[in-house]
């Protein structure tokens, strides 16, 4: 199989991309390994109080239905249920599932999202616990509720707004808790870090949670987190957020029946034990990190950013990266929302068609406004996952044009990893 | 925390078991995959890898960040595939 582009991921990033090229008049592909085009705005259903009234409600299921439909209209072939396995210098890449075999590709766009950070607790294994990416899936898009009673372990924005996207579900949420203290959850299950890291995130982004917070705190967002530092537990939606309470075991004999839970002090210790609460289902959350291992495999240095969730495919102003042809879009180079990855994916498009199409003046043309949106895009973001990202772009736009001063000593173009210390 | 726990959910490789290998002398993530097998199945360490590396930051010396640590090297097949896909049999 030959295609002008191969596009894998067909999420908000690659769909965004691939409708962008076709409309160029490029032939293009776009691979995904699930069985409906979309990626993780599949699960998203939620609500911007920033948008006028009307423009509100985001669903994700319907946005990508759209950019399917556009993509499919200017002639995009989708491939789903098909995986990409390898992918060998040329840009040649090997497929697996329901098509396989190999396919050469003029150029090469990875946007392959970002992947579940586990949080293990004791009893995660019984069927009935599942993550909350997972209970977003079931609920917004299969329209299927993951229990009928439900605990959420993990407090961040996004376990939040799928705790209250289970309760308008139906599905009665006994709480949402801290996971189990120690070496495997580390922050996640400091009291203070995660009180921190939620009012940071409740000063850039007054969205849904915090107009809960807002009710309780009379409208104030700025001390938000000293005053949650008094709390132990707090309403939202009338699901009870316990800041100092965390999941130290699930149990049951074939599937979750029940939930243990103890006390966490300030500095993250365990205390006592109480008595154990009835759920049927439990979802975990741990946030996101890029998933990165199709760039590896295509030969491109990846570079260290905590600010951006974990590691990187270096790559440039047009989300090329140093392998020719080879270009990155979407969570794979840093965990933003929906908007920012669709954004992204205009970007590389116009990158790769100045590239492929020695587009010139007009691939200028193209990839300067589609910069200027996505700049746009970031403003308007109403979920900041990680405050600290533009610092973390700063860096890989330093190393990238390190790079480009200094080929000799500069980032090696192989395949290996490094981080940089900046 | 409990060393029953499972880490690795493919090769059902538990936390007490990882933590052994980093006492046995395990300073790497590919270290502690080829002592245990956790990081060789399915998933190939899309689960555990970030939680065998925070065992690593905190029980190497040297290594603070868990972002430190070099993760194990990326190698086909990435996604599991048939024998007979690789084959060419389609």
């Amino acid at each position: 199989m030959k295609t002008d582009v191969a596009i894998v991921g067909a999420g908000p990033a690659g769909l965004s991309a691939a409708v962008f090229l076709a409309q160029k008049g490029l032939g293009v592909t776009v691979l995904d390994e699930y069985f409906i085009p979309g990626g993780r705005l599949l699960g998203q259903l939620f609500e911007n109080p920033q948008k006028p009234p009307g423009e509100r409600l985001w669903i994700g299921r319907d946005i990508a239905g759209k950019l399917k439909e556009e993509a499919c209209g200017s002639g995009v072939k989708i491939l789903t249920g098909t995986s990409v396995w390898n992918i060998a210098p040329g840009r040649r890449l090997y497929l697996s599932g329901a098509v396989s075999g190999e396919m050469e590709a003029g150029a090469l766009l990875l946007a392959t999202g970002a992947a579940e950070r586990a949080v293990p607790v004791p009893g995660w294994t019984l069927p009935g616990v599942m993550s909350v990416g997972a209970a977003q899936v079931f609920t917004n898009l299969h329209r299927v509720r993951p229990g009928k009673r439900v605990a959420v372990v993990g407090i961040d924005p996004l376990a939040i707004s799928v705790a209250g996207e289970l309760k308008k579900a139906g599905v009665e949420v006994v709480g949402i808790y801290l996971p189990p203290p120690g070496v495997l959850t580390g922050r996640l299950g400091m009291p203070p870090e995660v009180i921190g890291s939620l009012s940071r995130s409740a000063d850039m982004s007054p969205g849904a949670l915090l107009k809960a917070a807002a009710g309780i705190f009379g409208g104030r967002y700025r001390d938000l987190g000293a005053r949650l530092c008094g709390l132990s537990t707090m309403k939202i939606w009338g699901i009870p957020l316990h800041l100092r309470r965390a999941v130290v075991r699930i149990e049951g004999e074939d599937s979750v029946e029940r939930i243990v839970t103890a006390g966490v002090s300030h500095c993250g210790r365990q205390q006592e034990e109480c008595s154990a609460i009835d759920v049927d289902a439990v979802c975990i959350s741990g946030g996101l990190y890029p998933l990165a291992e199709l760039a590896s495999l295509a030969g491109c240095p990846l570079v260290d950013v905590p600010q951006l969730g974990g590691r990187v495919p270096l790559h440039g102003p047009a989300m090329e990266t140093p392998r020719a042809g080879v270009f990155v879009a979407g969570n794979i180079t840093g965990i933003e929302g929906a908007p920012v990855a669709m954004a992204q994916g205009t970007l590389a498009g116009a990158g790769i068609w100045s590239y492929l199409a020695k587009a010139g003046k007009a691939g200028e043309k193209e990839l300067e406004l589609a910069a200027s949106r996505l700049e746009r895009a970031r403003e308007e973001a109403p979920i900041k996952f990680f405050q600290e990202a533009p610092e973390g772009r700063k860096k890989i736009s330093l190393l990238w044009a390190g790079r480009k001063q200094n080929p000799e000593g500069g980032v090696p173009d192989g395949p290996q990893s490094y981080s940089v210390p900046l | 925390m409990d060393h029953n726990l499972i880490v690795c959910r493919c090769e059902e490789v538990t936390l007490g078991e990882i933590i052994q290998a980093v006492e046995e002398g395990a300073s790497t993530v590919s270290g502690v995959k080829k002592r245990t097998r956790a990081c060789m199945g399915m998933c190939q360490g899309r689960v555990c890898q970030p939680l065998i590396k925070a065992v690593l930051a905190q029980k190497m010396e040297s290594a603070g960040n868990e972002n430190e640590i070099a993760p194990s090297t990326v190698r086909p097949p990435a996604r599991s595939v048939l024998l007979g896909e690789i084959a060419g049999e389609n």
